[in-house]
């Protein structure tokens, strides 16, 4: 059954000075599911996240993908892995076009090398090709079809959002990771990402998601995951979490404290 | 897939045919001209290759005339020492300047932008003190002379003919500008400048970039050298001294990260220095003044700035045209 668990971390623990970020946090995602991670601010949902990615090198434990030790790897070779991520404060290629942005998003599945490009080699242009399409297709898939050629720094707040999710979708990854997708959305807007994050699902990539919006985690979770002070607190479906000691006095504070 | 517009085409198509055209207008057997136009070409190259480098990868270069004087003197030393064939000594020099880039581009990897600006002018004076120490392989301060004029097939080229070799070489390197830019290397080069962690959290080894672009660039320079050396059969050291600054103007003025934009400051900048003769001495002033000029009211440099204006006057007509109806 082994085979079911696409990501796992053991024991990962990130220091920063006397800090503990995050702190011997154990974490199986399963794949296929929409696995959210949860806690209140400062808990160490996004160090988390940059430790899977690769940004940070955690100060001890392994992070395991698809049976592979990820640990020491450098993002760049993480995301050739298959796992892709969007960031809490929007990081997009402001000065490019949203279908530039998704083009360079497909760069690790292209192969044609910096003296293809000077010689225009017959393979190189095929790919660009490719990429081009696959750009298409994402910002399609993500319902941003209108907005292909706008400059990624003149769209609209949501928009930016989903558009980092294309550009992450485009490197045809097995898992991705969405840091508080919410944020900044308005109401129809979340409606319309929960679609999306389902139509992810159902093409059969795994989701992990940090999201502060309760209504939102609760509804489209398979399971959470709670940090608290950078250690797990608590894991399970929707119902069992929203029902935790643990959890609630994480969030709202001790009975007692009032 | 990156569509050329037809008015750029246009614009490339009349640049060139100036270039040919242009010294028979200012008289072919005109030296003083001649070489003015041949320092257009290799100006145009160094600004092309410190574009890639700062307007494309975001990483600024203070030193970048240190690749033009290793190229300057590679070649002088291939050619006139040891006595390798113009075509070969070239080539070596643009190898060694491709290596010496790559140095530098470590630096690139582990540095960000004040410290690298601080780290690549420390290595232009470097540069520049070792030739003026190293008498026996560089002539030190009295200059590198005698190199000797290109011969093919032991026919001497005449300086016009230099300017077309010139020419051509420069033409090359704007379309590897091109190539590179409208590619996969040129959308990684910008993804590193705009957001590097997002460039690496895309699988972009943000670090291989910049060691590989600042060689590419270093490269260019290096060649610029080589033409530098092959129309004034002359080096030395101090000519290098205030390139560099020279070149950031030229880029920073004309447009960074545009493919056009190093070529007008490269022909406004270039053109300066004999238009503003009787001022030499407050040349450098100048330069800084028009830098801060154009940061403060063209931020996108002069190219950008007059596109920005093109297109308002065009969507104005057509504006005024929908009103009319």
């Amino acid at each position: 059954m082994g085979n079911d668990i696409l990501l796992k971390a053991e024991k990962v623990t990130m220091q920063f000075g006397g800090l503990k970020a995050v702190n011997e946090v154990d974490m199986e995602i399963k794949r296929g599911e929409i696995h959210a991670l949860i806690g209140p601010n400062g808990a160490g949902k996004t160090t988390f996240f940059n430790v899977i990615s690769g940004i940070y090198m955690p100060t001890s434990g392994q992070v395991f993908f698809d049976g592979e030790d990820i640990t020491k790897l450098k993002p760049h070779q993480v995301t050739e892995r298959g796992i892709a991520r969007t960031f809490q404060n929007i990081q997009l290629f402001d000065s490019m076009s949203a279908r530039e942005n998704v083009m360079i998003g497909h760069h690790t599945r292209t192969k044609s090398t910096v003296l293809g490009t000077i010689f225009h080699t017959k393979k190189m242009k095929e790919e660009e090709w490719k990429c081009y399409h696959k750009a298409e297709e994402m910002l399609d898939f993500v319902g941003l079809g209108n907005e292909k050629e706008t400059l990624a720094s003149s769209l609209p707040y949501g928009k930016k959002r989903i558009l980092e999710i294309a550009r992450a979708l485009a490197s045809e990854p097995k898992i991705i990771m969405l840091d508080e997708p919410c944020a900044g959305m308005n109401a129809s807007e979340t409606k319309e990402l929960t679609k999306t994050i389902y139509k992810i699902r159902d093409a059969g990539i795994t989701v992990l998601l940090v999201e502060h919006d309760m209504k939102f985690v609760m509804g489209i979770s398979d399971m959470i995951t709670v940090l608290d002070h950078g250690g797990k607190i608590c894991e399970g479906v929707p119902d069992m979490v929203r029902q935790d000691s643990k959890v609630i006095e994480a969030y709202l504070g001790k009975e007692e404290e009032e | 897939m990156h569509k050329t517009k037809k008015t750029t085409w246009i614009l490339i198509g009349i640049m060139i045919a100036a270039a040919l055209v242009l010294p028979f207008l200012v008289g072919s057997d005109n030296n003083y001209m001649l070489n003015i136009l041949i320092s257009y070409c290799y100006y145009g190259i160094l600004a092309a290759s410190l574009n890639l480098l700062i307007g494309y990868t975001g990483q600024i270069s203070l030193g970048h005339a240190a690749f033009m004087a290793i190229g300057g003197y590679s070649y002088a030393i291939l050619n006139k020492t040891l006595g390798f064939h113009f075509i070969f000594a070239m080539l070596g020099a643009i190898m060694i300047s491709f290596l010496c880039g790559l140095f530098i581009g470590l630096a690139c990897s582990k540095l960000s932008a004040i410290f690298l600006a601080m780290a690549t002018s420390g290595f232009a004076k470097a540069v520049t003190i070792t030739i003026t120490n190293e008498k026996w392989l560089t002539g030190g301060a009295n200059g590198f002379t005698g190199i000797p004029k290109i011969t093919v097939f032991g026919y001497k080229l005449t300086n016009l003919e230099i300017y077309y070799f010139a020419l051509v070489l420069a033409l090359l390197v704007f379309l590897v500008c091109y190539r590179l830019i409208y590619s996969k290397t040129g959308r990684a080069m910008q993804a590193v400048r705009n957001a590097p962690i997002a460039a690496a959290a895309m699988g972009i080894n943000v670090n291989g970039y910049k060691f590989l672009v600042c060689g590419i660039s270093a490269a260019m320079a290096g060649l610029a050298g080589c033409i530098y050396a092959i129309n004034l059969n002359y080096l030395s050291a101090d000519m290098f001294n205030k390139t560099s600054i020279t070149l950031l103007t030229m880029t920073v003025c004309g447009g960074m990260g545009s493919l056009f934009g190093p070529v007008l400051g490269t022909l406004v900048i270039g053109t300066l220095p004999e238009l503003l003769r009787v001022f030499a001495n407050y040349l450098d002033g100048i330069y800084g003044v028009m830098i801060i000029v154009v940061m403060l009211f063209m931020p996108q440099g002069i190219y950008g700035g007059l596109k920005d204006l093109v297109d308002k006057m065009i969507k104005k007509r057509e504006g005024g045209r929908v009103h009319g109806q």
